[in-house]
């Protein structure tokens, strides 16, 4: 093999490694991260409860924080309890119908300086809720979960399905793209903030 | 933002108000809990927006008032445990109405519960994602009756702005922008007055 063919053949079989890390790396690349974070977060174990239950709306709820079990681990406990606990956070759920305003799902919480958040509110607005499907409905308990563990909103009315996180901020788009439990880009969020 | 809401929304007398109807609501605190002190806590507010719109074509067919006017007092009112600020606005120009609205006539903007927020550290409409109205502001509103539970049955002569976003900010003569990160127009401008205003997208 002349130097000249040996060169070349490092240099073809560097351009073909080069390539394959790149191509590697290209393939892996993760989807631009999108996720927003409010600065609050809740300690572990945290506590929920519904203030009014009803039975489609305690399963809508249910399976939703078991969604957010895989990705938030022990920050969250699963089963519903029946009202405010002590020795730990707590997130309280009013399912209700508030009207024909804009919003179906609203998240109030204080957070105190140390970005911890005692308490927080979800409520659900059943004038909605009430005539959508179960991906929708579900979409807007996790989404609103999603804001008491600490996530922003991410993406806008813009962002592909394939890039469709749970925070996304309208239903109908969440829906759209079947994002009614947590996504890549929102267990991203929750490792960054935990 | 967040520092000047009470000067903006011209709320002020409502956080004696809000914060009591907030402690009024509140459960008892667990002592271990990390409970916010009136000096060291924000108040967030985020929302889930039960429809999308992203055209004015489809806001116009979505809304049953399409009026420029001026945003007065506002009161709260309160569902189940939730205040709602519902806010007087004076109409001067419209281009979409039913007969009882004329130019003049007042009509009532519910908005979402972040205008009512602790004095310490409030939140606002804006920071949830949904457009708020401050006192004595023009505007140009796409709006739908308040009810609930059908339009036959509206709460009368009170609105919600269409999808919580449709409300622009009078800046000169005949241009409105709007303050939200959204993907509607963020400026109109109205030309004519009264019941012969017509708008159209400059932004």
């Amino acid at each position: 093999m002349s130097k000249g063919s040996k060169f070349g053949a490092i240099a073809a079989s560097s351009t073909i490694a080069v390539a394959m890390v790149a191509s590697t790396q290209l393939s892996q690349a993760p989807v631009a991260e999108a996720y927003t974070k409010t600065g609050c977060h809740v300690t572990s174990n945290t506590r929920w409860y519904l203030s009014n239950p009803v039975q489609d709306e305690e399963t809508r709820a249910e399976d939703s924080m078991i969604n957010w079990t895989n990705y938030a681990g022990n920050l969250v406990h699963p089963v519903r309890w029946p009202g405010p606990q002590s020795g730990s956070s707590y997130i309280q759920v009013v399912a209700a119908n508030y009207g024909s305003v804009s919003w179906d799902g609203y998240s109030t919480w204080t957070c105190a300086s140390n970005g911890l958040s005692g308490k927080v509110t979800v409520e659900i607005n059943r004038y909605h809720t009430a005539n959508y499907g179960w991906v929708a409905e579900q979409s807007v308990y996790s989404h609103e979960f999603g804001h008491a563990f600490g996530l922003g909103h991410s993406g806008n009315d813009s962002t592909p399905c394939s890039a469709a996180a749970n925070m996304l901020p309208n239903t109908p788009h969440r829906a759209a793209c079947n994002a009614y439990y947590p996504k890549s880009d929102d267990s991203n969020g929750i490792k960054a903030i935990y | 933002m967040i520092n000047n809401i009470w000067s903006r929304h011209s709320l002020a007398p409502l956080a004696v108000i809000s914060v009591a109807v907030l402690s009024a609501c509140s459960e008892p605190s667990p002592s271990s809990l990390a409970t916010p002190s009136a000096q060291s806590t924000t108040v967030v507010h985020h929302a889930s927006l039960a429809d999308a719109y992203s055209t004015v074509n489809d806001l116009s067919t979505a809304s049953s008032l399409i009026v420029a006017g001026t945003a007065g007092t506002s009161h709260v009112e309160k569902v189940g445990e939730v205040p709602f600020t519902v806010t007087d606005f004076k109409v001067t120009d419209l281009t979409k109405a039913p007969s009882s609205i004329v130019s003049g006539s007042t009509i009532q903007v519910r908005q979402s519960p972040g205008s009512v927020s602790p004095a310490d550290s409030p939140a606002s409409d804006e920071d949830a994602g949904l457009a708020g109205l401050t006192s004595g502001t023009q505007y140009l509103l796409y709006l739908q009756p308040f009810t609930f539970s059908d339009t036959a049955h509206a709460v009368p002569n009170e609105y919600v702005i269409t999808g919580g976003q449709a409300a622009w900010e009078k800046t000169s003569t005949h241009s409105y922008i709007q303050k939200l990160s959204s993907k509607l127009p963020t400026t109109l401008s109205i030309e004519g007055s009264g019941k012969t205003a017509r708008i159209s997208i400059v932004k």
